[in-house]
């Protein structure tokens, strides 16, 4: 175990020194990342004016989005595509060590480049902040950000079988923006199909830990939300491992 | 002419190679389905909790949807395979020169030489969404209206391309810079009428990213009438993005050194 974190720590450490290089691109990054939040709050402050709750909401979401980033549909599925993968798998240790520690770096840079935004825009909108909502929020955000993790690492596994993975993380992320609370907060669902919604994985990646830090929702629900996110990071690493083993089988490095 | 049979060629061409990826190829299919789903939910979403976004209703704000797949259809089908990372896979390694030797003008095989067909099936889908929110808002529309918001759309082709192009022509100065990841940002903007936004941020989406040029004033001639200024200030903008785009291209062409340049 302690093996395993030197390693995540070591890969992070080289891919963190690795992003300097790509600075302005990593801003333009944090921006697109940062438009969809900022679209919601455009259009729900003008449909429901005054409402503090949804401001905080939506900047909230902002937060989530930029500290949970996944782009492994570029670069673990273009190792598979290129064969580089051939050269990974000769290394002591499970690859996914390695994906981690890239992840983390740039989610890092991500919360670097964000952090002024963020504030500018909570400062603009009057944020409402509580210490105590945060407190709940941070757990959620540390689920969400592995849930989101395996989610984008497993759909871009898909690299295995299609010629193309881009399809396929496309569909996971416009489903993730409809049913994630991004297209709008899952508490302002229609109530027939919102507890449908609530215990899917989306809602869990995205749009809970931002509920819980606009204060949303009740101890009961936070706890169910909580129960939810802990269930499909069980499911979808199993999930994970499954198609990773299945992914295996099938690999002939370049040229498969 | 010419130009336009070389073009069409690379449709064709593209098409082919496309049709090679039949898995993502119903991946894409799926998305597409899916994303313009998202958007209706999206809208029907926020109507339910309010009678008029900004001034705009349902109805309204759904031809802008309409114009904005359309929108997004071309630029994806068109711009979006020539000039996503033109810095980094065409000005870096020296591929222009292909290009620049071709008996073609060359910004027009920069930017339009080959295509992904499959996102021009936004083109109908944006089209439907589009005529029924308009029959919805107003009825069919007279033809005073039609005509207008037609000059406004074609304006808005013409400034598409034009912003596009600009963008990737940064190359030549800045070849580290990938401003697409920026300008796929601000277009998503797009997708609701300006109204919504703060008043500084839909001036810049006015002036500076004229994504409302674009999307909004077509959508708004469609249902709302435009006044006699925008229809003739919209060709206007989008003949004199057309001729600034073309003299940076060629202040570009003129640093370009090949390979490393």
């Amino acid at each position: 175990m302690i093996r395993s974190l030197r390693l995540v720590a070591g890969y992070a450490e080289r891919s963190f020194l690795a992003w300097m290089a790509g600075r302005d691109f990593l801003v333009t990054l944090v921006v697109n990342q940062s438009i969809t939040p900022l679209i919601g709050l455009a259009v729900w402050s003008a449909a429901l004016p005054g409402q503090t709750s949804i401001t905080t909401y939506f900047l909230a979401l902002l937060v989530v989005r930029l500290m949970t980033v996944s782009y492994e549909h570029h670069t673990l599925a273009n190792h598979i595509y290129t064969g580089d993968l051939a050269d990974d798998l000769l290394r002591p240790h499970p690859l996914i060590l390695g994906w981690i520690g890239d992840n983390l770096a740039i989610r890092l840079w991500h919360a670097i480049f964000a952090l002024p935004l963020v504030v500018a825009t909570a400062a603009l909108i009057g944020m409402d902040v509580r210490p105590a909502y945060i407190g709940a929020t941070v757990p959620a955000i540390l689920f969400a950000a592995i849930l989101r993790f395996l989610f984008t690492y497993t759909l871009a596994l898909s690299a295995f079988w299609t010629e193309r993975a881009q399809g396929v993380v496309g569909l996971g992320g416009v489903l993730t923006f409809l049913l994630g609370g991004e297209a709008a907060p899952v508490p302002l669902l229609p109530a027939t199909i919102r507890p449908w919604i609530a215990a899917l994985p989306f809602r869990a990646m995205l749009g809970f830990p931002a509920e819980l830090a606009s204060g949303s929702l009740g101890r009961e629900q936070a706890l169910a939300g909580y129960g939810w996110q802990l269930f499909w990071t069980v499911v979808l690493a199993g999930l994970t491992m499954l198609v990773w083993r299945r992914g295996m089988q099938r690999y002939v490095a370049v040229g498969s | 002419m010419h130009a336009f049979r070389v073009l069409w060629g690379g449709l064709i061409i593209s098409a082919q190679r496309e049709l090679a990826f039949r898995s993502d190829l119903v991946f894409q299919a799926i998305r597409m389905a899916i994303e313009l789903a998202a958007g209706l939910a999206a809208l029907a979403l926020v109507y339910s909790r309010t009678d008029v976004l900004s001034g705009w209703k349902p109805a309204e704000t759904l031809v802008v949807l309409g114009f904005y797949t359309v929108m997004t259809g071309v630029l994806q089908a068109f711009l979006e395979p020539n000039l996503a990372f033109f810095a980094a896979t065409i000005v870096q390694p020296g591929k222009l020169d292909d290009l620049l030797l071709r008996p073609v003008p060359n910004v027009l095989l920069a930017s339009l030489g080959t295509c992904q067909p499959w996102a021009l099936a936004q083109v109908p889908v944006g089209t439907s969404v589009a005529i029924i929110g308009t029959i919805r808002a107003t009825g069919a529309p007279g033809g005073e209206r039609l005509a207008a918001c037609l000059v406004l759309f074609t304006a808005g082709v013409a400034i598409l391309w034009s912003t596009r192009v600009l963008l990737a022509a940064t190359a030549f100065w800045a070849p580290h810079l990938e401003p697409e990841v920026l300008y796929d940002a601000f277009w998503q903007l797009g997708r609701y009428p300006i109204a919504i936004y703060p008043p500084a941020v839909a001036r810049l989406l006015t002036f500076v990213l004229p994504v409302a040029l674009i999307v909004t004033f077509p959508a708004q001639a469609l249902t709302r009438g435009a006044d006699s200024f925008v229809v003739i200030a919209g060709p206007l903008a989008g003949l004199g993005s057309v001729a600034v785009t073309m003299r940076v291209w060629q202040a570009g062409l003129r640093r370009y050194t090949s390979a490393t340049s």
